[in-house]
């Protein structure tokens, strides 16, 4: 009489996909042997599973992309030794006196910030706020850079917005409004981020200049006094409090970004202070 | 950090194949697998040593994706388009009638058991891999993966399991 086999299908597939440790493995293949059925089973499931496979393979023998590689190594670079040095670096010639400039500028401003990177949540070290400024620096460049500005949360989408930064944030997060300084806002974009989490505000002048508010869960010391950064074309100015940070960013000769850092930093201490 | 960096690369065409199959417009698929380095090299920090790197990608890759077809309705990736190739047959040999069986199959089936068995079979992820990957359970991976060959089986009638029960 057959052995009556003890393999069921959850079994069967655990087996096939390499899920069980090596004694349960033996086992299942020693009922395997002694089910035909079974094994018959097993192998046409390996033969669709190896024909799945075959599907896209000419993709992976695909050149990889240059601007892919490229990326990679630019950003990996902006990661080391700071975003301006990586351009420099990534053109291949000698650094020029701005780009070195531009780099121990950002790198003096954020030794000068004692304190800021202090043990926190997030591990606030020098490098990775100065990776994600200069992301954020960068995300604003590119979304700027449109005539059309499309935001993935718009103006007339403030209720949406505001559910969705609560969700971020687990926290309500205003954004300020820079009217007397001659921005309105046109949307809204926000990063899930796996290590920072960040929202960030778009406002658009009449003459057509961008600028854009950051806010980021941060939970170092404070600093309330907004810092001046560059990164390449885009200046920055940062601050820290009340469990975030906080950056004003834009671009553009005519742009005097001090007024607008001061009036937001105002609104969100005064907003921050109702709340505690 | 190199060796970090040189095994993100490594997994750049698996990310495009992904991008692919999620995107199915190649140029697309290759603007997520861009906005998916910028965000890896980010957090690279993040990623733990010893853990699957394909899988943390994975988890940006389709967050980048998600986060992308929320804001351009027009790239609806539910909607199989024979004019794109998605994950096409090889090219540039004479495909096979049981290969191209396949892949007719493959594309019949419901878009989340084509998805598990995307990450499970064809990238080999582990279940508890494709579960963070998808934000499921692993009893989620497990029972839409057995429907998944269930399905793919019935419609080529090569293997068929005895029966789908599964939690």
């Amino acid at each position: 009489m057959a052995r009556r086999s003890s393999l069921n299908d959850e079994l069967l597939l655990d087996y096939l996909d390499e899920n069980l440790d090596q004694d349960r493995r033996a086992e299942v293949a020693a009922l395997l042997q002694r089910d035909p059925e079974k094994a018959a089973e097993l192998s046409a499931l390996r033969l669709q599973d190896d024909a799945l496979r075959s599907l896209g393979s000419d993709i992976l023998a695909e050149p990889v992309p240059d601007r892919l590689r490229d990326l990679l190594h630019r950003r990996t670079e902006a990661r080391t030794h700071g975003p301006a040095v990586a351009r420099g670096l990534r053109r291949g010639r000698a650094l020029g006196p701005w780009v070195n400039m531009a780099a121990a500028l950002f790198i003096f401003v954020l030794g000068a910030l004692s304190g800021w990177f202090g043990r926190s949540g997030l591990e606030d070290t020098k490098s990775e706020l100065q990776a994600f400024l200069g992301d954020s620096a960068s995300g604003f460049a590119y979304y700027t850079s449109f005539d059309t500005f499309t935001p993935e949360f718009s103006p007339d989408q403030d209720d949406r917005l505001t559910a969705a930064l609560e969700r971020l944030f687990s926290r309500a997060i205003p954004r300020p409004d820079f009217g007397e300084q001659g921005f309105k806002y046109v949307g809204a974009r926000l990063s899930p981020g796996m290590q920072r989490r960040a929202g960030y505000f778009f406002y658009e002048g009449a003459d057509g200049t961008r600028i854009s508010v950051v806010v980021w869960p941060s939970d170092g010391p404070a600093n309330p006094v907004p810092v001046a950064g560059q990164f390449n074309d885009v200046s920055t100015r940062f601050w820290s409090g009340h469990g975030l940070g906080f950056a004003v960013m834009g671009s553009g000769e005519n742009l005097s970004l001090d007024p607008v850092a001061e009036s937001a930093a105002r609104y969100y201490q005064s907003k921050f202070a109702q709340q505690n | 950090m190199d060796d970090v960096i040189s095994s993100i690369e490594r997994e750049i065409p698996r990310l495009r194949r992904y991008a692919r199959y999620l995107a199915r417009d190649i140029d697309f698929a290759d603007d997520l697998v861009q906005e998916c380095l910028v965000r890896a090299v980010a957090n690279v920090g993040n990623w733990q040593r010893g853990t699957n790197m394909r899988a943390w990608l994975f988890v940006i890759l389709r967050n980048v994706y998600i986060n992308e077809i929320r804001r351009a309705s027009s790239r609806n990736h539910s909607t199989l388009d024979p004019n794109h190739p998605g994950l096409a047959m090889p090219g540039g040999q004479e495909a096979r009638v049981e290969l191209r069986e396949v892949q007719d199959a493959f594309e019949r089936l419901p878009e989340d058991q084509r998805e598990i068995l995307m990450l499970v079979v064809i990238e080999q992820l582990r279940y508890e891999e494709a579960a963070t990957v998808l934000d499921i359970p692993i009893g989620t991976v497990r029972s839409r993966l057995a429907r998944a060959r269930v399905a793919l089986g019935e419609l080529l009638k090569i293997g068929r399991p005895r029966s789908a029960k599964v939690r």
